[in-house]
């Protein structure tokens, strides 16, 4: 329901993919999350501290640490990106 | 200058020119009441105490019951954690515009309240008010904290039905609302 209504959104702003970045790392799918940042980095919206601070605890979390090393790169680009 | 004061992040300039306002024998206006208040919120010296006071200046004034006034009285209590005080004061504002429902929304959910928020919603609909995009956020949020799905849903289709969708705001409300319900990926009603 929740990703039914983002994808309603028209105008999709940084809290937009906060939200559901974070929403979907609560509900532990990783996967999901992490397509979701970089789908975020793609439309053009730029990621701030919550955005990153919720990127590093998926990817610090310890049962996910081979995806954590496995995707750090993409975060650590994009941190060298933007900040 | 005092709202100017307040507004440009100088709230303790703002408060010693009101007090040397009336030092000069000037009787505050609700501009000024309200600049005031919005000093008190900010300022990191200033307490409830000095909130009480500028209240019974209004009171004195005759402005306690102006929904500007009352609106900033309702915010500087809401910010202090008073939201009995700030629930009097809405009680006795005696025409209530759409900022003042807001701002007892606010002063719920900051609380903690949020069965008085939902009330309050209900209470706002009864009266025939339109909300805006600040009533639905801080609805929805009420309905996130208090986990009443249903109350959610019914929101969302207000939302739908008032147009509201092109707003990201309370897009943003409702997916957040939706993830803590745990309908994230489920896209049955």
């Amino acid at each position: 329901m929740a990703i039914a209504i983002f994808g309603k959104i028209r105008q999709k702003d940084t809290v937009s993919w906060n939200t559901v970045i974070s929403g979907l790392a609560n509900d532990e799918e990783v996967k999901a999350a992490t397509d979701c940042f970089v789908d975020m980095s793609l439309y053009g919206c730029k990621p701030n501290q919550v955005t990153l601070s919720v990127m590093l605890r998926l990817c610090g979390a310890k049962e996910n640490t081979s995806l954590g090393l496995q995707d750090l790169p993409i975060v650590m680009a994009t941190l060298r990106n933007y900040l | 200058m005092v709202s100017g004061s307040v507004r440009n992040a100088a709230p303790d300039l703002g408060l010693q020119l009101f007090v040397s306002m009336l030092g000069n024998g000037l009787c505050p206006n609700e501009f000024a009441l309200a600049s005031a208040l919005g000093a008190c919120c900010q300022s990191a010296v200033a307490n409830a105490r000095l909130g009480l006071s500028v209240h019974g200046l209004a009171v004195k004034a005759g402005l306690d019951a102006n929904p500007y006034v009352g609106s900033s009285l309702m915010l500087m209590y809401a910010r202090h954690g008073r939201t009995a005080a700030a629930e009097h004061v809405f009680a006795g504002i005696v025409f209530r515009d759409l900022a003042c429902w807001n701002v007892m929304l606010e002063a719920y959910i900051s609380n903690g309240y949020a069965c008085d928020a939902m009330r309050t919603v209900v209470q706002l609909h009864r009266c025939g008010i339109t909300p805006d995009v600040f009533t639905y956020i801080s609805a929805v949020k009420a309905s996130s904290i208090n986990s009443e799905l249903n109350f959610g849903r019914q929101l969302h289709g207000l939302v739908i039905h008032n147009r509201f969708e092109s707003s990201t705001s309370v897009m943003n409300a409702l997916v957040d609302m939706y993830f803590r319900a745990g309908h994230g990926h489920s896209y049955l009603w």
